[in-house]
């Protein structure tokens, strides 16, 4: 019951109670109420000018990882503000230590600041604004101010990181890397032999071969390493996605995203990111830590979508990738996927799929019926069926049970597996 | 600060009855002894439902104590002290559900000020009326009070807004 409710209801029962007994005494006792009432009335102050600035201790985290939030508001205007401040936090934020709450009365040109932590999922995380609850000076009148406050909070996804992840586009760039570039010239790895030139460092001699052809001098010749263009495709679409009590299989695929450009970037590739889901989430291909932390806020963000341009991968902007460059679609696979996968390796793209298993992921999180059984075993069929027709046509495809971690999984499937089959 | 908001509901429960103990009326005596105590307990509890029952029923009883042909400045008493004990009840029920309080004891002290002020006034219009009888016709009785009902109801639309 509100506090101006009770009061106008005790006035109330001692007015009319004087006025039906005719009692004067009893009318005199509610004066001390309607002195009180009338106080409240005159002490609302009329202007209400609050300013509020937010800062964050940082504006990029880990998930679980607490962030500082600190909300300073200033009275701009010509009268006391008796406030109680609370601060709006973004859905899916959690307190880690502190109440987003602060009482105050500030005098003209004071200024207060709350202190609170927050901690959330891997998400972009906005604060619009706080609300000011400004009362009378005996707290029976407020009045509800929104202040502006904006600001912005980027939990990052998890990250594995990769020691080894070998691919092998069809084309590399000209700055020297950790890829093989399929030409001869300064490397590690042997490549093949040709006929000495001068200048041909000695030990390059390859002696059973210039064995065989005396008159012939041979060299090894090994193949050199390069940065390559990589393009990395996360498939955001809802309808490829599952959730269990323990979460989304897409944030198993944001992972693998987040680690995979972590390593590339890291040796010294250029890399783009595509988020297919809702819109395209395009980042354009670059080097650095910069293009690491665009890709990496790209992720934050990155939220699975439906819309009717994007239901299958066939408006996947692949011109936007350069030609003949690596590319890594993220993706638990539909059945509608496979042409637009054939097509992007007739177009020479290099491709390398990692699929989260749907089926496995979902398997954990079923009852044990024989109906549930049944259905499982169907999907798993035909999940293998269509990961066989894609590695027909020459797309190296990593069947991922999530409840691997992507770092096992990177380990033994991303390690040197392009050495064989590019040969 | 809560000592001192513990203090006014003791004395909002012991005026009133310590005014009916004194004409033999124990029942409403005790009454009134439960009422604050209820309230206190409420308080300890950081309920505030206790402390609107408390201060409508002692209130009502100071009313009644009127009525009861107690001398009326009793009554007046109790009203104040019951008007205070609420309002200290409802400040300290408020900071507390507030994560941080910036200032706390300077808060407490302009809070305590005002609320000085406003039941000062209050307690002497009301002694003033108690005080200086006016004889009024049936007629000005009924228009004063219709005043009043009027201006108390556009005070009610004006908190409503």
């Amino acid at each position: 019951m509100s506090r101006a409710l009770v009061l106008n209801l005790a006035l109330y029962a001692l007015l009319i109670a004087g006025l039906a007994t005719l009692s004067g005494a009893l009318l005199a006792l509610a004066l001390p109420l309607l002195v009180y009432l009338g106080a409240a009335l005159i002490s609302q102050p009329a202007d209400i000018a609050l300013r509020a600035r937010r800062r964050l201790s940082s504006e990029r985290a880990r998930p679980g990882e607490p962030v500082t939030v600190r909300l300073e508001v200033t009275n701009e205007g010509r009268h006391t503000a008796d406030l109680l401040l609370v601060d709006e936090l973004p859905a899916g934020l959690e307190l880690a230590d502190g109440k987003p709450t602060l009482r105050a009365a500030l005098a003209p040109g004071q200024s207060a600041e709350l202190t609170y932590s927050v901690r959330g999922e891997r998400r972009l995380y906005r604060f619009a604004a706080a609300s000011a609850v400004v009362t009378d000076a005996l707290g029976l009148r407020s009045r509800l101010v929104r202040l502006p406050a904006p600001g912005q909070l980027f939990v990052l996804p998890p990250l594995a990181r990769l020691r080894r992840m070998d691919i092998r586009p069809r084309r590399t760039r000209n700055n020297a890397g950790l890829i093989p570039a399929r030409q001869g010239g300064p490397g590690v790895e042997f490549f093949g032999v040709r006929e000495y030139q001068p200048g041909d460092p000695t030990r390059w001699v390859n002696a059973r071969v210039t064995a065989r052809f005396p008159q012939t001098l041979f060299v090894n010749e090994f193949e050199q390493e390069r940065v390559a263009d990589v393009g990395l495709i996360l498939d955001a679409r809802r309808s490829s996605d599952v959730s269990g009590p323990g979460g989304a299989l897409f944030e198993h695929a944001v992972e693998a995203a987040a680690s995979l450009a972590d390593a590339l970037l890291e040796r010294g590739n250029r890399v783009g990111l595509v988020v297919y889901g809702n819109a395209l989430d395009w980042t354009f291909p670059g080097y650095g830590k910069a293009q690491r932390e665009r890709i990496m806020r790209a992720l934050a963000r990155a939220e699975q979508g439906d819309h009717v341009a994007f239901e299958s991968l066939d408006n996947l902007p692949t011109r936007q990738f350069p030609a003949r460059s690596q590319l890594i679609l993220i993706s638990p696979l539909q059945r509608g996927d496979l042409p637009t996968l054939t097509r992007l390796r007739a177009h020479g793209y290099e491709l390398l799929v990692i699929s989260p298993d749907p089926v496995s992921f979902e398997r954990a999180h079923l009852a044990e019926t024989p109906q549930a059984e049944v259905a499982l075993r169907l999907a798993s069929l035909e999940r293998r069926l269509l990961l066989r027709r894609i590695r027909e046509t020459g797309v190296r495809v990593v069947d991922w049970h999530v409840e691997v971690p992507f770092r096992e999984l990177a380990e033994q499937a991303l390690a040197r597996p392009f050495m064989t089959l590019a040969r | 600060m809560s000592r001192l908001v513990a203090i006014a509901i003791v004395a909002a429960g012991l005026i009133p009855a310590v005014a009916y103990a004194g004409a033999g009326r124990l029942t409403e005596a005790l009454l009134c002894a439960i009422a604050g105590a209820a309230w206190l307990g409420g308080l300890r509890r950081g309920l505030g439902w206790p402390g609107t029952v408390g201060f409508l029923l002692l209130v009502g009883l100071a009313g009644f104590a009127v009525l009861s042909s107690l001398a009326p400045a009793w009554g007046l008493a109790s009203v104040a002290a019951a008007l205070v004990a609420w309002d200290l009840t409802g400040f300290a029920l408020r900071l507390q559900a507030i994560g941080r309080v910036v200032d706390e004891e300077r808060l407490w002290r302009a809070h305590a000020r005002r609320l000085a002020a406003v039941v000062g006034a209050g307690l002497a219009l009301g002694a003033a009326a108690l005080l200086v009888r006016i004889e009024l016709g049936f007629i000005w009785v009924l228009l004063l009070g219709l005043a009043g009902v009027v201006a108390l109801s556009r005070v009610v639309a004006t908190l409503k807004n």
